[in-house]
């Protein structure tokens, strides 16, 4: 008894590549169940009967359940989007918060070198020559500012463009 | 029965992966087992059991393959993975869990 014809007449067309492994090993279990009514002394029709009714009803609803489990996701993905939307940012979140970091160094660099060359615009001028002492020491340490801000800058700015953007954002 | 349907649906990847914890078995086998330890309450059909070993099987926690054994049809047979060997214990673990509180809960006789 071969019931490949009696599931693929059951089933919709199937838009699945394994369609033919699916009628077979479907075709098998009707099979089994065949062969088991027949070992307890059924009849041939009444079997096959008792085999055909293992199919449901419902020929729509099977053949969308197979195909849909066929393409289901693997468990490394669902896992994956199941823990990126329970436990972190979503991907858009994550890149606006890089970009927010990537302007705030930017306006930081920029505001340190303003600074910067108004501390040079008042040496130039003549009342604060006078105060000059005083600013050396600022000098001093908005160079050393600058120098670390500069830095700071250049690491975050190597990140955003090296490896790790590809894997935090 | 409906009740038996949702709790059957709830608990069928565990189930699944229990029956194939000490050996392959094909789509058949798998639901003959099934309904012989559980005395006849829940059963698989064609309907939703393949559908669901098409689906654990996506998921890698299931393997199968088709083999052919002397004197016999070509079958499908699956096995479980390493990873489907984890989701039975943390299933089991949870499900142990739910079924305690539920019997304290509800004034369940202990089974046996």
């Amino acid at each position: 008894m071969d019931f490949r014809r009696h599931v693929r007449d059951h089933l919709l067309p199937l838009t699945i590549a394994r369609e033919p492994e699916i009628v077979d090993e479907l075709a098998q279990h009707l099979q089994d169940l065949y062969d088991e009514a027949i070992a307890s002394g059924t009849p041939h029709d009444d079997a096959v009967a008792r085999a055909l009714a293992a199919l449901p009803d419902e020929r729509a609803q099977l053949s969308h359940d197979l195909e849909t489990a066929s393409r289901s996701l693997p468990a490394l993905i669902v896992d994956r989007w199941q823990r990126a939307d329970l436990d972190t940012p979503s991907r858009s979140a994550k890149f606006t918060m890089l970009t927010d970091l990537k302007h705030h160094c930017h306006h930081a660099g920029a505001r340190c070198r303003r600074q910067h060359a108004d501390f040079h615009g008042h040496r130039r001028d003549p009342a604060a020559q006078r105060r000059h002492h005083g600013y050396r020491h600022a000098h001093e340490r908005l160079q050393r500012q600058h120098r670390w801000d500069g830095a700071l800058l250049h690491r975050l700015v190597s990140r955003l463009r090296g490896p790790a953007r590809c894997s935090d954002l | 029965m409906a009740a038996h349907t949702e709790l059957k649906r709830g608990s069928a990847d565990l189930m699944i992966l229990a029956v194939l914890e000490e050996r392959q078995r094909h789509g058949y086998e798998i639901a003959r087992l099934i309904d012989d330890r559980s005395g006849g309450v829940l059963r698989f059909h064609v309907g939703s059991l393949y559908p669901m070993l098409y689906r654990m099987e996506r998921r890698g926690w299931i393997d199968g393959r088709w083999l052919e054994k002397a004197g016999q049809r070509r079958r499908r047979y699956y096995k479980l993975s390493p990873a489907g060997r984890k989701v039975l214990l943390e299933q089991r673990a949870s499900w142990h869990e739910l079924l305690s509180a539920l019997q304290r809960v509800a004034r369940i006789d202990p089974i046996g």
